[in-house]
Order: C-alpha cells, then structure tokens, then sequence
C-alpha cells in the first residue's frame, strides 16, 4: 500500500508537539496525554508485533484510556451538570464492560472490535453533546471557539471509524481484495483530518488567550 | 464479487452519505450557536444600556446634590454678609441729614444683588427642585438673560404644565441652559426663539437662533457640552439633533416621547 495512508503517523507526532507548547491549558493537557499515550501504543505494537506475539491486547486497554481522556476532554466544555455527571459515570461503566468484555467474553488476542464500536457510539453522543453546548462568550464565530474543533474533530473520526468498521464486513463479502485498501484509506483520511483538526483547536486555544 | 463499477459506486454512495450526515450535523450546529450568540450580544447591548442610565442618573443626582449645597451655602454665608453689608449702610443713611445718591444707587444695587442671590440660591435648593416647573423656570431664566438687553430671548409654550416628572424637567431644564450657553457663547446671536410643543405623543422642543450657526462635519470634536446633551437626551428617552436654519443661524430640535 502506499506510504501515504500511513504519513498520518507525522501529524500525530506533529499534532503531540505542539500540544507540549500549551500545558497550562488543562484541555490540551488531556489532549497531550491522549496523544503521547496513542504513540506509545503504536510503538509498543510494532514492537510486539514484529516479534510475532499477539498485540491486540495493547488496543484492549488503549481502547479504555483513549474513551477516558476524549470524554473528559469533551467534558470540560459541557455545563450542565447532569450531563457532566453522565459523562463521568459513562467512563467507569465503559472500562468495566470493555475490560468485561475483552478478558472474559470476548478474548484479548482478537482485535476489539465491539469495544470500538461501542466506544465510537458513545464518542459520537458526547460530541453531538458538545457541539450543541458551546456557548458564546464574544462577538468571535463558531469557527475561533477551540471546542468546535476538538468536537469536530473527534466526531468526524469516531462517525468514519463507527462506519467503516460497521460495512466492513459486508464490503469484505463483496469484495475480499479491494476491502482493506477501501478500509486503510478512509481510515487513513478519518486520521489526517483528526489531527489536523486538533492542531487547529490546539492554535485556537493559543490565540484566545493572547487576545485576552 | 460486485463488478469494479458497482464497487466504485457503492463507495462513493457510502462516503457521500457520510459526508452529508457530518455537514448537516456540523451546519445544525453552527445555527445553533449562531442563535445563541445573537441572544447573548442582545443581552450584553441591554445590560450597557441600564449600566450607562444608571451611571448617568448617579451622576445628575451628584451634581444636583452639589448645587443644593452650593445653594445652601450662597444663602448661608454670601447671603448674610449682603444682609448685613445693606443694614449697615441702611443705619448709615439715617444717621446722614443728606443722604448722597452714590450711597442711595449702592443700596439699591445691594438689594438687587440679594434678591438675585435669593433667586439662585432657590434655584439650587432640593425642595423647591423636588416641585420643578420647566415652564416657570424657565420663564425666569429668560427674563434674567432679557435683562441684560444684549440679546433677545423669545419663548411660546402651548401647555402651562408638561406632562413630565419633576426630575426629567429638571434634566430637560439643565439642557435647555446648556444649549442657550453654548449659543450666547459662540454664536453670538441677536435672538434666540424658544418654542415647547405637544404633537402626537410627543414633546418638542426648539431653540433657535440667529447667529453664526455651525460646522455640522466637525460637530463631534466639539466637546463635552454636547456629548452631555446628547447623553441626558437619550437618558430621557428621547432624540436631539442640530440644524441650520434657512436664516444661517443654529436650531437645537429635542423630541421626548410623553404618555
């Protein structure tokens, strides 16, 4: 396959970095764990998985962490207090049925499909959520508010992911060969635009506190 | 196996669908915003505007407070001293067998300079204030400006009492003075005409004069007289505006909405 459907590995490390700049935002704090978290997982699973042992396990627990860290990402832009409190109670429920689910169920040597699909639903929520719940503070638009893109963000990688892997069996039955191509490029687009949006919340996040 | 068309279709259908949900999503979501914003910048514009009535009224009730006690002490100190000054010369008078007309004319000017100060001090006081009459007031403020018989102060009013508050005729009162100040001042006129009306719910009000008239381009440079005009008009509820009449001279037009 070509290299490119892969060089959105470049924008996460890219996207990681510059979050390093901003730290005493609390969201891009989060953001920065999520993504330094998301590298090391790819690390660790090329490094498993060269050595030929099963690496689907590492995808378990990333599944859990990554759910954990965009919700309360998500959180944070959310004032009501029922929905917060939605939000916190979803993370615990999600980690104990996924773990359930992964270790007893399911088994950790498949890759988690169900625990992703799930995830994304929830993601998908919490971002609809999101965008329905930013509230203006000043005459700037919607497009200079930094949770508008991390919500985007999220939301557009989650819907692609949450679809794909829903067709991606019955793309495999009408197509076996051309189905993991069709999968690595949506895949690979849903990666590029999540990225780069997140760079554009993180500058977002920049520019309003130069401006106050 | 769907044939290579069929399969490019499908895709295309597929992501077409996915792109379409997103953007009515993301487009749903800018509306909603976009409403929200409008209520909030609608709010913020309201809760200046109480801000700055508020701060407005505070500052008429400072300086209505300050003339009160300007008033008090006129009458108080300069006041007895005049009273004074006039006995004394009035027991002088009649210890003198003949009495000089320069001691006659400097009692006469003294009483006038009492009974003016007696005016002004009135003029001040918080009580009297609290029963203000534009009308009346402003009859005696044009008498005082006819006496100097430099200029000629015309007035016509259709109702005896406006249909106002004794506070709001007071601030309308304290315009009307700036106004005719500002036009003594600068524009040095033969007659200012004064006209008070009532038309369709509406009170107007017309100073006008004969004089130099105005440069309208360069009105918003001239200073904190009419910024303050324009500040107590809109506290009021009302609008004022400058004209120049057919004559050259300056006409003030303030129109105050009355129940």
């Amino acid at each position: 396959m070509n290299g490119w459907i892969y060089a959105y590995y470049v924008l996460l490390v890219a996207c990681f970095v510059i979050s390093l700049f901003h730290l005493d935002v609390k969201e891009i704090r989060l953001l920065a764990i999520l993504l330094g978290v998301s590298i090391i997982t790819e690390v660790i699973v090329e490094i498993i998985g060269t050595q030929g042992f099963a690496f689907f396990i590492v995808y378990h627990f990333f599944v859990v962490l990554e759910y954990s860290l965009i919700t309360i990402i998500l959180r944070s832009g959310i004032r009501a207090p029922r929905w917060r409190l939605l939000m916190g109670i979803s993370i615990i429920i999600f980690g104990l049925v996924s773990l359930f689910y992964s270790f007893v169920l399911g088994g950790w040597r498949v890759f988690p499909g169900i625990n992703i699909t799930i995830e994304s639903f929830l993601v998908i929520c919490w971002c609809l959520l999101s965008f329905f719940s930013i509230t203006p503070d000043s005459e700037a638009s919607i497009f200079r508010h930094p949770f508008f893109w991390l919500t985007l963000a999220f939301f557009i990688y989650f819907s692609a992911s949450m679809s794909v892997n829903g067709f991606y069996n019955l793309l495999l039955e009408s197509d076996a060969h051309k189905a993991p191509y069709f999968f690595a490029v949506l895949n690979s687009l849903s990666n590029y635009l999540l990225y780069i949006m997140l760079i554009k919340g993180i500058l977002c996040f920049r520019s309003n506190k130069i401006s106050l | 196996m769907l044939p290579v068309k069929q399969d490019l279709f499908v895709g295309v259908i597929f992501i077409s669908l996915l792109v379409t949900i997103l953007g009515l999503v993301v487009v749903a979501a800018v509306i909603n915003y976009k409403k929200k914003q409008d209520a909030y910048l609608h709010q913020l514009k309201l809760m200046k505007e109480d801000y700055d009535k508020q701060l407005m009224w505070s500052q008429i009730e400072m300086q209505e407070e300050a003339f009160a006690h300007l008033g008090q002490e006129l009458h108080d100190d300069i006041g007895q001293l005049l009273s004074s000054t006039k006995l004394l010369i009035n027991v002088t008078q009649r210890n003198m067998s003949v009495v000089p007309n320069t001691l006659r004319t400097a009692e006469e000017t003294l009483s006038t300079a009492i009974h003016h100060l007696r005016a002004l001090s009135k003029s001040f006081s918080r009580q009297w204030l609290d029963q203000f009459s534009l009308i009346d007031n402003l009859k005696v403020e044009i008498d005082r400006i006819n006496a100097s018989r430099a200029i000629q102060v015309k007035f016509t009013y259709e109702l005896l009492e406006l249909p106002l508050q004794a506070e709001p005729q007071i601030i309308l009162f304290r315009i009307i003075q700036e106004a005719m100040q500002n036009c003594i001042r600068h524009a040095q006129p033969q007659v200012i005409d004064i006209s008070i009306r009532l038309a369709e719910k509406k009170l107007i009000l017309i100073i006008a004069d004969d004089g130099a008239g105005f440069d309208k381009q360069n009105m918003s440079s001239m200073g904190m007289g009419i910024r303050n005009m324009q500040h107590r008009t809109n506290l009021l509820g009302g609008e004022i505006r400058w004209e120049v009449t057919t004559a050259g001279g300056t006409a003030v037009l303030i129109t105050l909405p009355v129940e």
